[in-house]
């Protein structure tokens, strides 16, 4: 449903996009995925007057906002051509997918803007697979995994990159838990205006993973992890979930590869 | 606390229903990706099929519609149009006055459902029945469908029985045999006494001049072979060219409506039959009802569902939510859609449907004409936010929109995020924050720490 | 609403859209192959069997068929010009009585063709005396020429509208309505066979 663009730009010079989300809450993730990116050779930049992809205005429906926002996205990503590397498939499907969406009725000139953005836009674990042609993390980490494949990597080259690169680290095991391809119920704001369903799909998706006992829960957004841990940790169960960038950044300190 | 209508309706909803309507989803989903396995196990094949049957729909519809006309008219079925509900009412009225008829049975239609066409006919007190086992159950409890392949989802076979028993159908007996014996009992004599059989239609094929029909279990056949006028309420988007194109949507309906290679029975119907106990006459109306308004727009997409169910089996939602909680003929994914846009001046009462969606896209994933569902969502909350219709707990986003486009205040407000550290937020009881802390926690609030790192770090 | 003013209805409607040009496809595109392995008649049988319908290639077989079913009497549609002999075992009646709908246990009748790939009987107007012969009884026989299987469903879909009324019976009426549970026999036949000559 969310299919990229076949044509993206790749190259190892990029610009980081951190989302809004690890800004605000989850700067570990963001910090992992800019030294990870940097061990397989990339030169990152942190455009600073990047803020957010417009999501949240944009799935309430108003596009308007969302435009806005998206316009002052690419402004600040305006310095160069990089590929923009960003932590979330949710913000990355939004930019390369939606964006064109919210700017269906602009103008010509600026919806080929908004065109030739979405070509500059890879989630991470995409990137570092299908742009960099990385194969291996390396490095070590004992664990068996559960993998939540967020539903904004529908069609995406990002759960087969994940998967790739988690089995490429010494001593990992993925396991296999009941309904995984179904919704979490985070759905951004649809978590605070439909509360009842959106905590009764998470609390089914906390117990289904929980119930296979994983030692952690990686995923490609933090979005689902942040709906997930909060339903997890408000009902005391232990849900010790991670980004894949701090994953693969753990590893790779296990192996030496990084501190 | 204040609930969205379908937030709080799940609340709600009891457990027996909600495990029996997130059962059946699961298991037509599971069922629909098997039979697809089976059926075509090479890769892409499936993809494939789905991507005609998008472009099929894409085709001319003005001049299928137009072909269609002459050809139906050409086999001697009397061609009727109706631009609304009521227009429909009147002229299938008209019709059963004309012949004198008193008793009408009803092939599973959600285009007659649209029109509520039941209720209004009995008011004139002409007998009318469903004869679909679950339109039946549920018809007997005034109920509406809950689903639009499988009404009566949400009973149990206890309820059934009970029903059955009470509208004197049959006596207490919950062995599912023994309810769906019970029933073909009592629909044998109507269907022999019925003077007119009312039907809608999976497809109209304009070359061919034939309406198609797709059912499992004979009542179809039935009521045609049971009454002598045959009247169809057909939405004109059913026009496909040919019997080549129906290829396709063969192949591709049932196997993902309920998991079978294809419905029991395919019924080819070019007017009056030529057979004893056939109909002598056919009436086909087709109606609009809002849909020449959702061709002109930009949801028009969602005019090439085929009406399988797939996407509510698939929907996260609606399987925690059931039919009825979206108070519109067509529901789920579907109807979060279809429902706002047919109700037409009435569409700021259903503007909060289109939001009862996580957008997890999982639905477009298994729709046989691979309609966009998710992105002709968005464009509908693009709608209903444009049109202003107020939708509970919705969230203003200009103040934030603000925020996200004023990069230096950004930078400058986000940090301030670690204050709200030392607040009690957790027992905030209102609004966004408390509906969210009510079955959540948030993390430690970490503002601006990233790009204090990367300042240090570049 | 009349004709015209429907019809320059849905034409204004579609002015903004764009329609596109009818995709080409053929056989390779929609035919399923799993289901079309075998000569035509070995495909017909097994995908018809699948769904619960019965096969029966012989009048004895016939006969014996409807005697394990308990059957005494029976409809033969006035289109078949045979009895199979098996006016010697059940009360043959050569028309249907809506009065006793009930009397007859089977009905045997013409199929007009089959479909291999959809295990599909096909049954048209044309063949067929009394629709209620093929409907009502709880057992329906249609008697079917090997020769008249075709072996896929889009050269059957090519060859269906050449008479008023065509119906594709893939095996006995079914429903699924009371807790998603399978039932056979509902409205139509609980017992689907195929004569095959």
């Amino acid at each position: 449903m969310f299919t990229p663009p076949s044509d993206r730009i790749k190259g190892a010079e990029v610009s980081f996009m951190a989302t809004c989300l690890c800004d605000a809450v989850f700067d570990d993730a963001a910090k992992c995925a800019v030294e990870v990116l940097r061990k397989f050779g990339a030169k990152v930049d942190f455009p600073q007057d990047q803020t957010c992809c417009g999501q949240p205005a944009f799935n309430s429906g108003d596009f308007a906002s969302a435009r806005r926002v998206i316009r002052s996205t690419m402004r600040a990503f305006s310095k160069n051509e990089n590929p923009i590397v960003v932590p979330s498939a949710s913000c990355a499907a939004m930019l390369f997918h939606s964006a064109a969406i919210a700017f269906r009725n602009e103008s010509e000139a600026e919806r080929a803007q908004v065109e030739r953005f979405s070509k500059r836009v890879w989630e991470f674990c995409d990137y570092l697979v299908n742009a960099l042609g990385a194969t291996s993390v390396g490095g070590s980490y004992s664990a068996r995994i559960a993998v939540h494949n967020s539903c904004h990597g529908r069609g995406t080259g990002t759960p087969d990159a994940l998967k790739k690169l988690l089995l490429s680290i010494e001593g990992t095991e993925l396991a296999e838990f009941e309904n995984s391809d179904e919704c979490c119920g985070f759905g951004g704001t649809f978590s605070v205006v439909f509360p009842q369903i959106s905590a009764e799909l998470g609390l089914a998706k906390v117990n289904a993973i929980a119930a296979v006992k994983p030692d952690v829960i990686i995923a490609a957004d933090t979005s689902c992890l942040l709906h997930q841990k909060g339903i997890a940790d408000k009902k005391g169960i232990h849900y010790p979930a991670m980004h894949a960038s701090q994953f693969f950044h753990a590893a790779m300190r296990n192996g030496g590869l990084l501190k | 606390m204040s609930l969205q209508p379908i937030d709080s309706f799940s609340e709600k909803l009891s457990p027996s229903v909600k495990s029996a309507v997130g059962g059946a989803s699961r298991a037509g989903t599971f069922a629909r990706e098997k039979i697809f396995k089976d059926a075509y196990p090479e890769a892409g094949r499936v993809e494939h099929l789905r991507t005609l049957a998008n472009e099929i729909k894409s085709a001319d519809l003005y001049e299928n519609l137009k072909l269609a006309v002459s050809s139906l008219e050409a086999n001697g079925v009397k061609v009727l149009f109706a631009s609304d509900t009521e227009d429909a009412r009147a002229q299938i009225l008209k019709i059963i006055r004309d012949k004198g008829a008193k008793n009408v049975v009803k092939v599973k239609s959600m285009a007659t459902e649209e029109i509520e066409l039941n209720h209004f006919l009995q008011a004139q007190n002409i007998d009318v029945v469903e004869t679909d086992l679950g339109e039946f159950i549920i018809q007997l409890d005034d109920e509406k469908p809950s689903h639009i392949v499988k009404p009566a989802m949400h009973r149990k076979r206890d309820d059934i029985a009970r029903t059955f028993e009470r509208c004197k159908v049959a006596s207490y007996n919950e062995d599912p045999q023994g309810i769906t014996l019970n029933a073909r009992k009592f629909l044998r004599k109507k269907y022999l006494a019925a003077d007119v059989a009312v039907s809608g239609a999976n497809f109209v094929l304009a070359r061919e001049g034939a309406i198609v029909l797709c059912t499992n279990e004979g009542n179809s056949r039935f009521s045609m072979a049971g009454a002598k006028t045959h009247i169809a309420l057909v939405g004109f988007e059913k026009v496909i060219p040919s019997a080549k194109e129906l290829s396709v949507y063969l192949n591709l309906l049932a196997r993902s409506a309920t998991g079978q290679h294809s419905t029991i029975y395919t019924e080819f119907v070019r007017g009056a039959g030529s057979s004893k106990n056939s109909p002598e006459e056919m009436y086909l109306i087709f109606l609009d009802n809002g849909r020449s308004s959702v061709l002109s727009g930009e949801c028009a997409e969602i005019l090439k569902c085929i009406r399988c169910g797939a996407c509510m089996n698939r929907c996260p939602v609606f399987r925690l939510v059931s039919g009825h909680a979206y108070r519109a003929t067509y529901p789920g994914p579907l109807g979060i859609i279809l429902s706002p846009l047919l109700a037409g001046k009435d569409f700021a009462k259903f503007a909060d449907l289109p939001k009862a969606c996580t957008l997890c896209g999982a639905c477009a994933d298994v729709c046989p004409s691979k309609i966009p569902l998710a992105d002709l969502v968005l464009k509908m909350r693009d709608y209903a936010k444009r049109s202003g219709a107020k939708v509970p707990n919705d969230i203003n986003m200009k103040p934030f929109a603000f925020l996200a486009s004023s990069p230096r205040l950004w930078r400058l407000g986000v940090p301030l995020n670690r204050l709200a550290n030392y607040l009690p937020l957790h027992s905030l009881g209102f609004g966004p924050l408390g509906r969210w802390f009510k079955s959540r926690t948030l993390p430690k609030f970490n503002g601006g720490k990233f790009r204090e790192w990367f300042k240090k770090n570049g | 609403m009349d004709k015209n003013a429907f019809l320059e209805t849905v034409k204004a409607a579609q002015a903004k859209a764009k329609t596109k040009l009818l995709p080409a496809f053929g056989l390779a595109d929609v035919v399923s192959n799993p289901r079309t392995v075998g000569t035509p008649k070995e495909a017909f049988m097994r995908n018809f069997k699948a769904t619960g319908g019965k096969v029966l290639e012989s009048a004895q077989e016939l006969a014996k068929f409807l005697e394990e079913h308990g059957c005494k009497c029976g409809i033969i549609d006035e289109k078949l010009e045979d009895s199979f002999g098996l006016d010697y075992k059940f009360k043959i009646l050569r028309a249907f009585d809506k009065s006793s709908p009930d009397e007859a246990d089977f009905a045997l009748s013409k199929a007009s063709m089959a479909i291999a790939e959809g295990g599909m009987l096909v049954l048209k107007d044309k063949d067929t005396s009394d629709r209620l012969n093929t409907i009502a009884p709880w057992i329906h026989v249609a008697v079917l020429d090997a020769a008249d299987i075709v072996p896929t469903l889009f050269d059957g879909l090519l060859q269906t509208a050449d008479n008023p009324y065509s119906i594709y019976v893939a095996g006995p009426s079914k429903t699924a309505d009371v807790e998603g549970i399978l039932i056979e026999g509902v409205h139509g036949p609980g017992v689907q066979a195929c004569y095959i000559i």
